[in-house]
């Protein structure tokens, strides 16, 4: 009996439907796609064709940094493909990567620096030179300078490429370094991370986890908040494989997302509720004895004594106590010969204290599984078979998405993420998964001997800390603003305080980027950038465990200019052409450091091979259980939070997405904005292609809500709250729980309002995140 | 013996991205408004959609192009011979013979074909893809050819090669040892509207 073909309609009506061209292939409609004049016909194939293939990268914040081999014909890209890697399992590319042709040869391009001539927002723009551009932005900058000192420049950057020089990284630190300007950066992504990479001694994107190539000999897999099989599409068939090989793959996440369609157990938790699941499975692996103790007693802080005044480590000389078994007393953690206790409360010169384990235990014992089904909305009996799988299904790891990460405490579930993996023993060996591998900026960003040549700096401002400092002027008397690699408007929160409260206090926005988005809408000065195919430059790993070198595969279009070359226009009019060499002999000297270095790997070596590995293979760190934390344990148990009551991981609902907060009687639901394949952040937003797939924004709402509202399917709603509202149709997807709406990030333009105008910039002190989905909205018919 | 090419997609890996779709229009030079590959939600009314209520859900992809089908009714039905099934098993157009009456669109139960209703759009409007793809005008039928430029150099079918969950292979079904043919065996590969006796040479494993 062949089931599929009754259960797939193969008729004309459902195929269009199903891959949403009806429109498309009706000549009708084209929502979302505004001018009809880019449809022209194509012209005839050229005879005596020249053709030649050049390997580059493509590299938006999806961070997987694929390798393209991409044929030109004529001097035109005409195709791009996955190029071979120094490890076959690392060929990559994606239906985004595949569109590059549209992106590069868009009617939209943007292709001169133009200023501005109607008012802000207005759309009137008349074309410039460059030499008129530069010279603009050397003059107010120097103006502004004079009369406020540097500090009135904020360079403003996010991550939309992780080209060392063209990217927001190395080269808008040096700029922004040499003007001693405010450089505003970060806010996204960082909250679980900070609670997690705390007890390795890490850096919140150092490469502390396997590489991805080690994940196939995984026996339990949680992904958390991690919709990986859309937002990192290349990381998938790493999971698959180790699925095949037999592994339990589970996934916590509200929505019904493709990922969690992969899963054999998925924990559809209420949002904002992840950190109870933990603290619920922290209480399951100590309860029944689940954990692996001589793990926890030999690498991690738990035999540590802690005072019951201070909550502080119990010290000798800086050295962590712990209670000796033989002798009955307590001992410096390293003492050799020691059977340490795990458990117990103690007195050390008449100080009582105990152990950091058993504080944990008595920090999670509320955490019963009932409790926890209260608390999240999942069965009981979850939280056992969660928790069971990681600490006896072994090797297992847990990668987390940003999902989680948009919650107000997200760090705390950082925390109870690391500390699970430490107490079950899930560290150090082939088969572990800690958090995310990002090689990225290990060895990297930090030269900041290169960054910083002059010996001065840029007043670092987390981008969540802008928006204030600019309408109180304090602490920097910030007048204008350089925006490069962001789609700043479209990418952080309350953007009806940026349109506003900030813009009128600017002199002057200068933005940089390929297309009209809606930040350039708003600048003074707009220029237009090179694409990543068409220039040359050493590039950030992301995800695999190498060193790269893009080629410039084309000239830029128009008169676009690669950011390096842009921000030495402008410091050669200041008096700083000094600091910008060419991109070449910029990156040969960037690349210069030890870690390099020791291996051998020159700039002249890269040119040549493109894709170096500077990692061992495979990339399984901690192996000797050593960590970078003061102690060299893993140091779960975090001194610098007891103030906070926050020393070990605690649940605390979020500032807004909670069921009982008081918001919840006036705006019943949440709203997540989670990424979707057809987009990293907002790139790739009007791509033909990826339109006739995905042509306009939608709210997903469960028919359930939407009913209740008398919402039909497809007709335009409202979504707002006290800030700001959007207005766009409404989809019933089965797939959203009740209680919440979602929206696609990253879609430049509604017919009314935009979904940051919903989102608020509270953030928490230790962690200075955007909580993106932790906002309270309803909905109502538009 | 001579080849018999066919390709297998495991339903178990594919994450409905919509790789090969998009990878098959770059290569293939296929204009704005068509898909040769089509990537279908079971039962859904847009992509993506899932069938249940939530949390009681399930959601199944099926990527669709032309099966390459042995018994093909489009060959049988294409009053200028346009159609063809050449020595390797492949279902393939002359497209200087298609005189765009449509006949084999009615007969092909899987809707594996589009039609040029209008001069072909592209953006960009240069052509793209690989050299050697055939010009298709106005009027006329196209569809998938297994990536006859890529496979007759030694090379393998684009969505094939772009497939980021590994989940599309290609071989020759006459050659047992092939991976295509181990797959079929061992997972019991199905094949779409069976009782059409149309013998795709595209297997589905699940
Ligand atoms: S968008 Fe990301 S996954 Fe896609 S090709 Fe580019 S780097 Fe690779
Ligand atoms: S590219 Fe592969 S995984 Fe993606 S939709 Fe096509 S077959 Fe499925
Ligand atoms: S799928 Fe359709 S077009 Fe392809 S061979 Fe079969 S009948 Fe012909
Ligand atoms: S084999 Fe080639 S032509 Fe056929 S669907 Fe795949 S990419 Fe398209």
């Amino acid at each position: 009996m062949n089931r599929m073909s009754t259960n797939f309609k193969l008729s004309r009506r459902s195929f269009l439907k199903g891959t949403a061209a009806v429109a498309a292939a009706a000549g009708a409609g084209w929502a979302g796609l505004k001018a009809p004049g880019w449809l022209q016909p194509a012209t005839a194939a050229p005879p005596g064709v020249q053709e030649k293939v050049v390997r580059t990268i493509c590299s938006p914040n999806c961070w997987q940094t694929c390798n393209h081999l991409v044929t030109v014909r004529d001097g035109r890209v005409v195709k791009t493909a996955p190029a071979p890697m120094p490890d076959r399992e690392y060929d990559r590319i994606c239906l985004r990567g595949l569109s590059h042709i549209q992106r590069i040869y868009h009617p939209d391009r943007l292709k001169y620096p133009m200023r501005r001539t109607g008012a802000r927002g207005e759309g009137k723009w008349e074309r410039i030179s460059w030499d008129q551009a530069f010279n603009m932005i050397a003059d107010k900058f120097k103006e502004l300078r004079s009369q406020y000192g540097p500090q009135a420049v904020a360079v403003v950057h996010q991550s939309g490429n992780y080209g060392v020089l063209n990217g927001g990284y190395a080269g808008a630190y040096r700029f922004a370094g040499i003007l001693e300007s405010v450089l505003a950066s970060g806010s996204v992504d960082q909250a679980i991370p900070t609670g997690f990479a705390a007890a390795l001694g890490m850096g919140i994107f150092d490469a502390y986890s396997n590489e991805c190539a080690d994940w196939v000999n995984a026996r339990t897999i949680i992904l958390w908040g991690s919709a990986c099989a859309e937002s990192q599409i290349n990381e998938w068939h790493f999971i698959q494989e180790a699925v095949e090989k037999g592994a339990h793959l589970v996934v916590i996440d509200p929505i019904y997302t493709t990922t969690a369609q992969k899963a054999r157990t998925w924990v559809n938790l209420r949002p904002g509720s992840d950190t109870a699941f933990a603290l619920g499975m922290l209480n399951i692996i100590i309860s029944n004895k689940l954990y692996d103790a001589d793990y926890a007693l030999n690498n991690t802080c738990a035999p540590f004594l802690v005072r019951e005044d201070t909550r502080l480590f119990v010290r000798e000389k800086e050295k962590p106590l712990v209670w000796d078994t033989v002798t009955s007393r307590a001992v410096p953690f390293d003492t050799p010969g020691i059977k340490p206790a795990l458990e117990g409360d103690f007195a050390v010169s008449g100080v009582k204290c105990r152990t950091v384990f058993a504080r944990l235990k008595e920090n999670v014992r509320d955490y019963t599984p009932e409790k926890v089904a209260e608390l999240t909305g999942v069965k009981a009996e979850l939280v056992t078979r969660v928790a069971t799988l990681l600490a006896t299904n072994r090797p297992g790891g847990i990668k987390f998405g940003f999902g989680a990460d948009r919650y107000h405490h997200a760090d705390l579930l950082g925390q109870a993420l690391i500390t699970l993996l430490g107490l079950t023993g899930n560290i150090g060996k082939s088969g572990n998964i800690l958090g995310m591998f990002f090689a990225g900026f290990d060895p990297m960003v930090y030269n900041a001997g290169w960054l910083f040549p002059a010996g001065t700096f840029p007043k670092v401002l987390p981008l969540i800390q802008l928006q204030d400092t600019i309408i109180k002027q304090n602490p920097y008397p910030i007048k204008a603003l350089y925006i490069t690699c962001s789609n700043l408007l479209v990418q952080t929160t309350e953007r009806n305080k940026w349109l506003k409260e900030v813009w009128p206090k600017v002199d002057f926005v200068v933005a940089v980027d390929q297309f009209f988005n809606n930040t350039l809408n708003y600048a003074d000065l707009i220029l237009p950038a090179a694409h990543y195919y068409e220039t040359e430059e050493v590039v950030l790993a992301g995800d695999v465990p190498y060193i790269m070198y893009r080629q410039k595969a084309v000239d830029p279009v128009g008169e676009a200019k690669p950011d390096w070359e842009i921000y030495k226009g402008i410091a050669s009019r200041l008096g700083f052409s000094q600091y910008f060499g060419t991109i070449e002999e910029e990156s040969a000297k960037w690349l210069d450091v030890p870690l390099l270095r020791q291996q051998g790997i020159t700039y002249q070596r890269l040119r040549q091979e493109q894709a170096i590995r500077f990692l061992p293979k495979p990339y399984i760190p901690w192996q000797d259980g050593k960590f970078k934390t003061p102690t060299g344990r893993l140091e779960f148990y975090l001194e610098k939070k007891v103030k906070e009551g926050e020393e070990l991981p605690v649940f605390k609902w979020p500032l807004e997405a909670g069921p009982d907060n008081p918001l919840a009687a006036k705006y019943p639901l949440t709203l997540i904005t989670r990424h979707e394949k057809f987009r990293i952040h907002s790139q790739y937003e009007n791509q033909p292609w990826l339109r006739e797939l995905n042509p306009e924004p939608v709210a997903d709402l469960n028919p359930g809500e939407a009913q209740k509202r008398g919402i039909a399917d497809g007709a335009m709603v409202e979504v707002f709250n006290d800030r700001g509202h959007v207005v766009l149709k409404c989809r019933y997807n089965e797939a959203i729980p009740p209680g919440v709406v979602h929206i696609q990030q990253g879609w430049w333009y509604y017919p009314a309002g935009h979904h940051q105008e919903l989102t608020h910039a509270n953030f928490k002190a230790n962690t200075l995140n955007y909580s993106f989905f932790d906002v309270r909205v309803d909905v109502k018919k538009a | 013996m001579a080849k018999k090419y066919g390709m297998v997609i495991d339903l178990k890996r594919c994450i409905g991205c919509h790789t090969c779709a998009v990878a098959c229009k770059l290569e293939n030079n296929v204009p704005m408004g068509m898909f040769w590959n089509r990537v279908l939600t079971r039962e859904a009314s847009s992509i993506d959609l899932p069938q249940g209520n939530y949390p009681n859900l399930s959601r199944e992809y099926l990527p669709v192009a032309c099966q390459h089908c042995e018994n093909a009714p489009c060959v049988k039905v294409c009053p200028v011979g346009a159609t063809y099934k050449d020595p390797e098993g492949r279902v393939l157009i002359n497209y200087e013979r298609c005189i765009g009456c449509r006949y084999c669109m009615t007969a092909c139960p899987y809707n594996a074909r589009v039609f040029n209703w209008q001069e072909p759009v592209r953006i960009p409007a240069h052509d793209y893809g690989s050299a050697g793809v055939p010009q298709r005008k106005r009027g006329i039928v196209e569809k998938c050819s297994f990536c006859e430029q890529l496979v007759n150099a030694g090379g393998e079918p684009f969505c094939v090669t772009c497939c980021p969950a590994r989940a599309r292979k290609f071989g020759d079904l006459n050659d047992p040892d092939s991976e295509v043919a181990r797959l079929i065996r061992e997972r019991h590969g199905e094949r779409l509207l069976e009782d059409r006796g149309t013998k795709p040479q595209v297997y589905y494993l699940r």
